[in-house]
């Protein structure tokens, strides 16, 4: 084992991370989508990272914030003050005392993962670091699992990530979620995140919105898998769907893999 | 620091230091300090025979609650072989020290049982510990455990349900409003659909913690091999599940059934024109129908954690080394 149990840090919501035992370099940070849990979205990624040494110079960060009831551009806005704080404050402040941590410690580079409407919140707290200007972003990576970035049919998404009890609710009308509105491919949220990104890169001052990897579920009803901007080819995964994607376990290490590979790229 | 040792430095920081834990041990410890024990005996009665009304009371029993929580995961990483044992000199002194006093000792055997400190206390005493002859690796059931509980215990929207559920009132509105909402879809729209409605944090509630009993209900099943482990993570939960059959697990059932009431009414083309429903097509509407049969599932859920059986091989060892 090289890193911590389970450590709960006040940011977001139920956010949980599991921080190395020894120096780190990189901070990975994974955001899961609408409805999906700040760790539980991950399947067995956290047993993989604390039982391999892949992530042995690595605090790993499961954020967590409200998926259904706040705006996607709201979550972004939060999600940027806690990668602020993450990023910028010693991480012995989280939980752990590391010796060989000083204070004006940074991690060299911060890998970010998201999963669906998780790409939008990732790619939006970027646009907003840029605006502020922060140096860090130069070292940023993004892979994004089943990204939303281009949109999402609503009924299926609802059908895919809700409980049984929130689908039935939802569909009966008791429960509004007006997130659904942003992750239409229409969407004002959608629209501009296209438009602020294109701007940044004509400028040649966007490389980072360009994501390192993107991932594509085959069985995918949810997200429209369209491409975005600049972004590399896609990775196309048979026989998952928009959920299963980003879950490794015994059987189906390729997500793990993927991060391994843009972590130790 | 060996792994083991790192474990238990962090559930201790988190649970015991940085938590309420602290303060409840330095009230205890504070109260110990009397030549007088009736402030402290006062402090910990049953609140059923004289309720606790005073805020600097229930604050005070709350961070007591919280040390005994502590002391129950802890019991918790012993059995999931995620500490070493026996446990540090220091920690265990405290333990002995807390859980000896007799009206601390009443607290959570007599007025409020809690099985798995009395487990802890027992084994410092004989110095002990249980034997854990199971091979298999249970430190990813352990962390699933701590993620589970601390999503359970920090959200406020499943805190505010049990509370309601467990007798309370928000405002003006009881359980039978709520009951009420789940069978009137009119009254719903016009009156609870607001997102600052109090009752809408209880319906988000109510969601959310039936993902959560499917979630707990599948941990203790995939501690299958480990039966005294399984036991021990249901007891964590025991104050709710075994209260399920009086008050919670009723009102989740009567709750469930509503919405199946309220379901077996439902009219395609309504939900189609209704602009606070997604459906917009009797596909979808054909396609969402396939939830219903998932109430059923949650039902089973709640069953299965109400059932007592769950919790025998803890009490059998409890009682076993009471004999011993």
């Amino acid at each position: 084992m090289f890193h911590t149990p389970p450590i709960f840090i006040d940011e977001g919501l139920h956010t949980t991370a599991f921080f190395t035992i020894h120096q780190p370099k990189t901070l990975v940070i994974f955001v899961h989508g609408f409805n999906g849990k700040s760790v539980e979205t991950w399947g067995k990624f956290p047993e993989l990272i604390r039982t391999n040494d892949d992530f042995k110079n690595a605090d790993v960060v499961f954020y967590g914030y409200d998926s259904v009831r706040a705006q996607a551009n709201n979550s972004a806005l939060k999600f940027y003050t806690s990668l602020l704080k993450l990023s910028d404050i010693s991480p012995n402040k989280w939980g752990i005392e590391r010796d060989f941590i000083k204070t004006n410690f940074r991690y060299n580079n911060i890998l970010l993962v998201a999963h669906s409407l998780g790409a939008i919140v990732v790619r939006r707290a970027l646009i907003l670091a840029k605006t502020e200007n922060k140096e860090w972003i130069k070292n940023c990576k993004m892979v994004l699992f089943a990204p939303a970035h281009r949109g999402a049919r609503i009924q299926k998404l609802v059908t895919e990530s809700l409980p049984s009890i929130g689908k039935i609710l939802t569909g009966l009308g008791f429960i509004t979620i007006p997130i659904l509105d942003d992750l239409k491919p229409d969407s004002l949220t959608i629209k501009n995140l296209i438009h602020d990104s294109l701007h940044l890169l004509k400028n040649k001052q966007g490389d980072f919105t360009i994501a390192t990897q993107i991932i594509w579920a085959n069985r995918e009803i949810v997200v429209h898998n369209e491409q975005f901007l600049h972004d590399p080819v896609p990775v196309l995964i048979d026989d998952k769907s928009h959920s299963s994607v980003c879950k490794p376990d015994e059987t189906y290490l390729t997500p793990y893999q993927i991060v391994v590979n843009s972590l130790h790229a | 620091m060996d792994t083991k040792s790192l474990n238990l430095d962090i559930i201790t920081k988190q649970y015991r230091h940085n938590s309420k834990a602290a303060k409840g041990y330095e009230l205890l410890m504070n109260l110990l300090g009397d030549y007088d024990s009736l402030p402290l005996e006062t402090l910990l009665r049953n609140h059923r025979l004289n309720p606790i009304l005073i805020a600097s009371e229930i604050e005070g029993r709350e961070n007591v609650d919280t040390l005994m929580d502590y002391y129950s995961i802890l019991q918790i990483t012993l059995l999931a072989n995620y500490i070493n044992h026996p446990l540090p000199e220091n920690l265990a002194n405290e333990i002995d020290v807390i859980l000896e006093t007799p009206a601390v000792k009443k607290y959570f055997e007599e007025y409020y049982p809690l099985v798995l400190p009395q487990l802890l206390i027992k084994q410092i005493h004989t110095d002990e510990y249980l034997k854990n002859n199971i091979e298999i690796d249970s430190t990813p059931l352990f962390d699933r455990f701590l993620i589970l509980n601390h999503f359970v215990k920090s959200d406020e929207d499943i805190q505010l349900l049990l509370w309601f559920f467990d007798d309370g009132w928000i405002g003006k509105y009881s359980l039978k409003d709520f009951i009420a909402l789940l069978r009137d879809k009119t009254k719903m729209l016009n009156e609870y659909s607001n997102k600052t409605h109090p009752l809408n944090k209880v319906l988000w509630g109510f969601t959310k913690y039936t993902q959560f009993l499917t979630d707990y209900a599948e941990l203790i099943r995939d501690c299958y091999h480990n039966s005294i482990l399984q036991s021990a993570i249901w007891h964590y939960h025991g104050y709710w599940f075994n209260k399920i059959e009086n008050k919670i697990g009723t009102n989740l059932k009567l709750s469930i059934q509503s919405i199946k009431d309220t379901f077996a009414q439902f009219n395609s083309k309504e939900l189609i024109y209704d602009q606070h429903s997604y459906l917009t097509s009797i596909d979808e509407i054909r396609e969402w129908k396939s939830n219903i049969s998932h109430l059923d599932t949650i039902e089973q859920d709640i069953d299965y954690l109400f059932n007592t059986n769950l919790g025998q091989p803890i009490n059998e060892l409890n009682h076993r080394l009471n004999s011993n």
